[in-house]
């Protein structure tokens, strides 16, 4: 037990020590990327889905984009991640639930373990309402589909 | 058998190779090398890491108690000298391949090892993304053949460490390309960007741990193209740095597919064995459906052939 928690030891001491040279080279969370136009928010996205189109709204905070993605292929949601960007399309099933909270923003739950919530600040009350009611559409589905294959069992 | 002069060795060489990563991070700060750091990513390594060392400290028996009972059963005796540690390393190396190549190849094995490829970065501090659960994937009964044929378990124990030692400098971008019989041979940093990305090109390639010529004879091998770079994590990225959601995740994601209701008994096994990305519906990813879907799209995108295409070149030529 003495040698483990050696081991756990000089593991936690160097990982503290490259993250004090980390902090020192000036990589912070505040050089985190912001998106600076819907267009930036698409060519990220095109990133992982090369072939993808549509309308994008960047969050508040640049970090986040939703995408309203075109010829009915869905909903495309772009999220910062430290100092990448995370692409992924939703589908039903993808998303647990939607609400609306204060200070603009909604907060979306997924059925995801490695990817369990976003909150995404939407600046304009109409932008706000028409992404609640579309992302509440599609965890509608997640449910609906639940129930179909509870029911089906 | 080797001396416990040799595990003292490993050990110490572990600690000074872990001091690499400050090193790293130390020359990218100041003489610019190519490595790229994060915060949170580095440190959510360190706790897995630290977790990994724990679980390999308390479920390590499983591993070393295999090997024993096969070693008390073997087939022959070999003696601990130079040449059967060579061929010990050699073998164990072919054994890390089949591990590998396993791991990537079904889901439950991949659940414990998808954890080392759950960074978005490419650093040596990748390395301490470690799983959790190595230990009872069943994996470790691979390292039971060598002890049955003879080798003494703590021959096999170092020629496990020397090789996963060596598997620690190949985890960056600072270093581009090795001499060629160099890469020919051996791991180097650049099969393994290409072992560690996304691009549907590289998925599933480039498994080995020292020698490349197992890929080379299986024909798992593909080269780094410098026209397309790595993309560095998973075919769906994690959006966390949670060290517990990192380490398990797969594993709730297969738990979620087992307990769906509706599949047939077989659809369950093949959500717990087949490839990663295998769904009943067909809905979601293997590897072989996103090279498909790739290689698709870039036919698609390929400019036509005939007079059109010659048109296109004659106006680049006469372009200003």
């Amino acid at each position: 037990m003495l040698e483990l928690s050696i081991a756990i030891g000089a593991n936690l001491l160097i990982g503290a020590l490259a993250a004090l040279l980390i902090l020192r080279a000036g990589n912070r969370r505040a050089q985190e990327p912001r998106l600076a136009d819907p267009g930036a928010a698409l060519e990220l996205f095109r990133d992982r889905f090369p072939e993808a189109a549509g309308v994008a709204t960047i969050t508040a905070d640049g970090r986040n984009a939703l995408i309203e993605l075109r010829g009915g292929s869905g909903i495309g949601l772009l999220q910062g991640h430290g100092l990448r960007w995370n692409a992924r399309v939703l589908e039903p099933g993808d998303l647990a639930s939607v609400r609306a909270c204060a200070a603009s923003a909604l907060r979306l739950k997924f059925a995801d373990y490695g990817g369990p919530r976003a909150s995404l600040s939407l600046a304009h009350p109409d932008e706000r309402s028409a992404w609640l009611a579309r992302l509440q559409v599609l965890a509608g589905s997640t449910r609906r589909q639940r129930e179909g294959s509870l029911h089906h069992a | 058998m080797p001396d416990p002069f040799y595990t003292q060795v490993v050990s110490l060489v572990q600690l000074v190779i872990l001091l690499l990563i400050p090193l790293e991070i130390l020359l990218a700060a100041t003489v610019r090398i190519r490595a790229e750091y994060e915060l949170r990513d580095t440190l959510a390594s360190v706790l897995v890491s630290a977790g990994s060392i724990y679980f390999w400290g308390v479920l390590g028996w499983l591993f070393m108690g295999g090997v024993f009972f096969a070693y008390a059963h073997r087939l022959f005796n070999v003696p601990f000298t130079w040449w059967s540690l060579l061929i010990a390393f050699v073998l164990d190396d072919g054994r890390y391949y089949l591990w590998h190549r396993v791991s990537h190849r079904s889901r439950w094995f991949w659940a414990s090892h998808v954890v080392h490829h759950s960074s978005q970065h490419f650093n040596l501090s990748v390395n301490l993304r470690q799983s959790w659960t190595s230990q009872f994937s069943g994996l470790t009964l691979l390292n039971v053949p060598l002890a049955f044929l003879g080798f003494h378990p703590a021959t096999i124990g170092l020629a496990f460490s020397v090789n996963l030692l060596y598997q620690f400098w190949i985890h960056t971008e600072a270093i581009d390309r090795m001499p060629r019989w160099f890469e020919w041979l051996l791991n180097t940093p650049s099969h393994h960007r290409v072992h560690h990305a996304r691009n549907p090109r590289y998925l599933d390639a480039n498994y080995a741990g020292v020698f490349m010529i197992w890929d080379r004879l299986f024909g798992t091998f593909v080269a780094e193209d410098r026209e397309e770079p790595a993309r560095y994590g998973l075919v769906r990225d994690l959006t966390t740095f949670n060290p517990v959601r990192i380490a398990i995740h797969e594993y709730v994601a297969i738990a979620r597919d087992l307990l769906r209701p509706g599949l047939t008994l077989r659809q369950r096994f093949a959500y717990l064995l087949a490839p990663p990305g295998w769904s009943h519906d067909g809905t979601r990813y293997t590897t072989a459906r996103l090279r498909a879907a790739e290689a698709a799209r870039r036919e698609r995108s390929r400019p036509p052939a005939g007079p059109l295409a010659a048109e296109g070149v004659q106006s680049l030529l006469v372009a200003p």
